[in-house]
């Protein structure tokens, strides 16, 4: 699986106009088989893109199979409450392949704007590739 | 343009303003509030349920565009519901004491409000 070139500076881009946001601290996008594609950090927590990328696609396994078993229906969204600050993932197919979407926030963001910001930023991503973007349209 | 802690100051600041929120209706949360009089929480998750209901209702009457507002009237409160045009899938919920609130100068104000509210 790997993701359309021409789409890596749209996406920097992109996530350069989330990271105006002051309480975003993390967002990446990797393969659901846990390879990065791009990602933002405003913290310096040593975190590195490969182990980032590596959970993000853990979770999204863990979501989706907890999701099928329980409500028999595809994950969307989930979350990580922290002690300050949350995690969000979200479930995204760019032409054709799995990819997903996380966004973390400081405290000073609630979940609810989170949410907001990072499903409205998975519509965006969506939309870079012509292919998807028509299909979805 | 206004912050959404600026539009809530702004809207607690209206005559007989009981509490004020700002609400993500497609999931039903909260992403500010502040006052009381009604648990804001909950009102929250139950208007949304309007919001999408008058929606549903207007696509099924072929009826195109937005909502501007929604006023409801209680015995003793008026409640405001008014959709963001800046932020899609949000509104501004207003909850005033019918006694001490009017509606006309609330409905004024919380539109200027929602006007000058920024993209989240």
């Amino acid at each position: 699986m790997s993701f359309n070139p021409a789409l890596l500076i749209p996406l920097q881009i992109l996530f350069e106009s989330y990271a105006q946001n002051d309480a975003l601290e993390v967002i990446s996008l990797a393969t659901t088989d846990g390879f990065p594609v791009h990602t933002f950090t405003s913290t310096n927590h040593g975190l590195e893109e490969d182990s980032l990328s590596a959970a993000a696609s853990t979770l999204h396994s863990v979501s989706n199979a907890v999701s099928q078993q329980i409500l028999r229906k595809n994950f969307k969204v989930a979350f990580i409450e922290a002690q300050q600050g949350n995690v969000a993932f979200v479930d995204l197919s760019i032409d054709g392949s799995s990819y997903v979407l996380v966004m973390s926030a400081n405290e000073t963001l609630n979940i609810a704007s989170l949410r907001l910001l990072i499903t409205r930023l998975a519509a965006e991503v969506v939309r870079l590739s012509p292919t998807t973007a028509a299909a979805s349209a | 343009m206004s912050n959404l802690n600026e539009v809530k100051v702004g809207l607690m600041e209206v005559d007989g303003a009981l509490g004020c929120a700002i609400v993500d209706y497609t999931t039903g949360m909260l992403l500010a509030s502040e006052g009381a009089g009604v648990d804001l929480e909950l009102a929250a998750a139950g208007n949304s349920e309007v919001v999408k209901a008058k929606l549903k209702t207007m696509k099924s009457l072929g009826i195109e565009g937005g909502i501007e507002d929604i006023l409801i009237s209680l015995d003793t409160q008026i409640h405001i519901i008014r959709p963001s045009t800046s932020n899609d899938g949000l509104f501004i919920y207003l909850v005033l004491d019918k006694a001490k609130g009017n509606l006309a100068l609330a409905r004024r104000k919380t539109a200027d409000l929602e006007k000058s509210m920024k993209r989240v």
